[in-house]
């Protein structure tokens, strides 16, 4: 077990400019250390934004992919986590794009995604906790844009001139789309909360 | 917000990202692909000057050469495509733009790269006019250059060259073999054909790409040889189709007699790569989802379609022991691992296996196998391969 703690610790250092600098020079292990430190980051940001889809691998291979391309060209104008945040900000919208996911995202259609991609302990996980569905919904409502500005602002705390920047967009843009966002969220999040907790009673009836 | 943060954070529990080996792949993966693909800098400096460029060269060749308000040159000729007879009608078609060179490629392809290299009493004339765009049946083998795209077209193909650059491509009918090398960096394919959407992604095109795609009764197969394709169809979800896959697993059942028959490989006859019958990411992804019975099923039914193919064996084992991890059974996997390095030693999956079976006996200790043999194994057996620089890394740690 000792050997194991140690094994692990020795290859996943924690992030410093050393390993930054060399990972921005082609340094092959630099580069497999900053993915693997921030390797959970990316899929859970990925999960936050685009729900638990089955082509979160795939996605995640291209973040992935594109932090190794643009590493030379990483300017530390912002931290390292709003960079990577920014990149899996624009994956995602090229995957909505490229499949259309936004008009797939009905509530029915968001479950049958979910059914796709999790065990049964996790489907029986969520399922049990009717404000975790309810969530789940209420984001499914929300325009790609509203959902990335909403999870960006609310969940990872960033400013609003961050999220314009990982967005690509103005800053009154932005805001308008915190402004609907939260809006149309908290909205549907009522709606959800009632529907999910009926299902969530009649299925233990 | 601190409770909508826990509840997305539990959200994301649910579906955990991949762990040990399969996470140490897919980063070694993203950084082999990186590394030799990276991204232009300075890229929207260089459009714009380029840009500025090719308008000037514009201007300065309507001032110089006089190319009137119909788009005609000085001849009057405009666009024109190369009609190449062989005694009489013609036996193919190619869309030469108007373009004195690119007739001269079609010529010398057809003369120099068909299959019949007797037939070398072809004529090539320029023909009527035909806009991009324009559906063409070929009634024999067609080639076509484009930088550095090749495409042939065989006999019956119904086919359409979407846009100028040849970076779109339509298939109707009949089957279109395509090959990109990787001397054209900004090169981007697609092809569409009525029910998927084949892209090339230049991302992903490390070492070229080469790959058929046939339309027969109704349905679309993508046969890759080299490098990797993105498929989509009209109703589902984007499959990478890698060397050496086929889209989708099984062939169309049903064959109308009248239509070009299913794929006989007769492109590049001496290059063949053999085709698997399974789809490995299919498998992955169903392992993924927890279906690792569904998974093991399509594994035995791989085993029982290519005994005969060590390649395609040996990939099969590896998902295997795969099905084992996502089953916590480690020493199976890490027993099924170095079955495919017993037995498929000269394959390239037999490097990975090995590497696999090490980081997971690190991992893993209480599997019963040695990791520091392993290791030692893999750097004494491939010591310039993929892992080598890791290998060497993490026995140096376990050493310590």
């Amino acid at each position: 077990l000792v050997l194991v703690i140690f094994v692990r610790a020795a290859t996943h250092p924690a992030l410093d400019s050393d390993t930054l600098s060399r990972a921005r020079t082609g340094d092959k292990h630099a580069i497999s250390t900053v993915l693997e430190l921030h390797y959970e980051q990316i899929h859970r940001m990925l999960v936050h934004l685009v729900g638990r889809s089955p082509d979160l691998d795939d996605m995640r291979q291209q973040v992935l992919l594109a932090i190794v391309q643009g590493l030379p060209s990483f300017r530390a104008d912002s931290s390292f986590s709003t960079w990577i945040g920014g990149i899996c900000v624009n994956v995602a919208k090229t995957h909505y794009r490229a499949k259309r996911v936004r008009s797939e995202r009905t509530i029915d259609d968001g479950q049958a995604a979910i059914d796709d991609t999790r065990g049964p302990d996790a489907a029986a996980q969520i399922e049990s906790r009717a404000e975790l569905v309810a969530v789940e919904r209420a984001l499914g409502t929300l325009s790609l844009e509203q959902r990335t500005a909403f999870i960006l602002a609310n969940v990872y705390g960033h400013s609003v001139e961050e999220v314009a920047k990982m967005m690509k967009s103005a800053k009154s843009t932005t805001r308008l789309r915190l402004y609907y966002g939260r809006k149309k969220f908290y909205a549907a999040l009522g709606r959800a909360e009632t529907v999910a907790r009926r299902e969530t009673e009649g299925g233990g009836a | 917000v601190s409770d909508l943060r826990d509840q997305l954070d539990e959200i994301a529990d649910a579906s955990p990202a991949p762990t040990g080996a399969v996470r140490d792949r897919e980063i070694q993966q993203a950084v082999t692909r990186g590394l030799a693909t990276p991204a232009r800098e300075g890229r929207r400096v260089w459009t714009w000057v380029v840009g500025a460029s090719v308008a000037a060269a514009a201007v300065i060749a309507l001032v110089v050469v006089g190319i009137d308000r119909d788009g005609r040159d000085g001849d009057g000729r405009g666009s024109q495509i190369a009609n190449v007879h062989d005694g009489g009608s013609p036996v193919a078609i190619a869309d030469a733009a108007g373009e004195a060179d690119r007739v001269a490629l079609v010529d010398d392809a057809l003369v120099n790269d068909a299959a019949d290299p007797s037939r070398d009493d072809l004529v090539v004339e320029r023909g009527n006019e035909a806009p991009v765009g324009a559906l063409v049946e070929a009634s024999e083998l067609t080639v076509l250059r484009a930088g550095a795209m090749r495409v042939e077209a065989k006999a019956k193909t119904k086919f359409q060259r979407v846009t100028r650059d040849a970076s779109k491509w339509r298939l109707d009918e009949g089957e279109l073999a395509m090959q990109v090398s990787t001397a054209q960096p900004e090169i981007a394919l697609e092809v569409t054909t009525p029910d998927a959407r084949i892209v090339v992604d230049k991302a992903r095109l490390v070492g070229g790409a080469r790959f058929v795609i046939g339309r027969y009764a109704s349905q679309t197969v993508v046969d890759v040889q080299v490098g990797e394709v993105l498929v989509t169809p009209t109703d589902g979800n984007a499959v990478i189709v890698h060397a050496g896959e086929r889209w989708p697993a099984e062939p169309p059942l049903v064959v109308d007699a009248g239509v070009v028959e299913p794929p006989k490989r007769s492109v590049d006859a001496g290059v063949r790569v053999p085709v698997l019958q399974f789809d490995a990411t299919i498998i992955r992804k169903t392992i993924r989802a927890g279906k690792v019975g569904d998974a093991r099923e399509m594994i035995e039914a791989g085993r029982s379609a290519h005994a005969s193919s060590r390649r395609a064996m040996a990939e099969l084992g590896i998902l295997a022991a795969e099905a084992d991890l996502a089953e916590r059974k480690t020493k199976n996997a890490i027993g099924k691992y170095l079955d495919v390095v017993r037995d498929y030693a000269a394959t390239p999956q037999a490097e990975q296996a090995l590497f696999a079976a090490a980081q997971i006996a690190i991992d893993r200790p209480d599997a019963g196998y040695k990791a520091e043999a392993l290791l030692k194994d893999y750097i004494d057996t491939y010591p310039k391969g993929q892992f080598a620089k890791d290998a060497a890394r993490l026995l140096e740690t376990l050493k310590k």
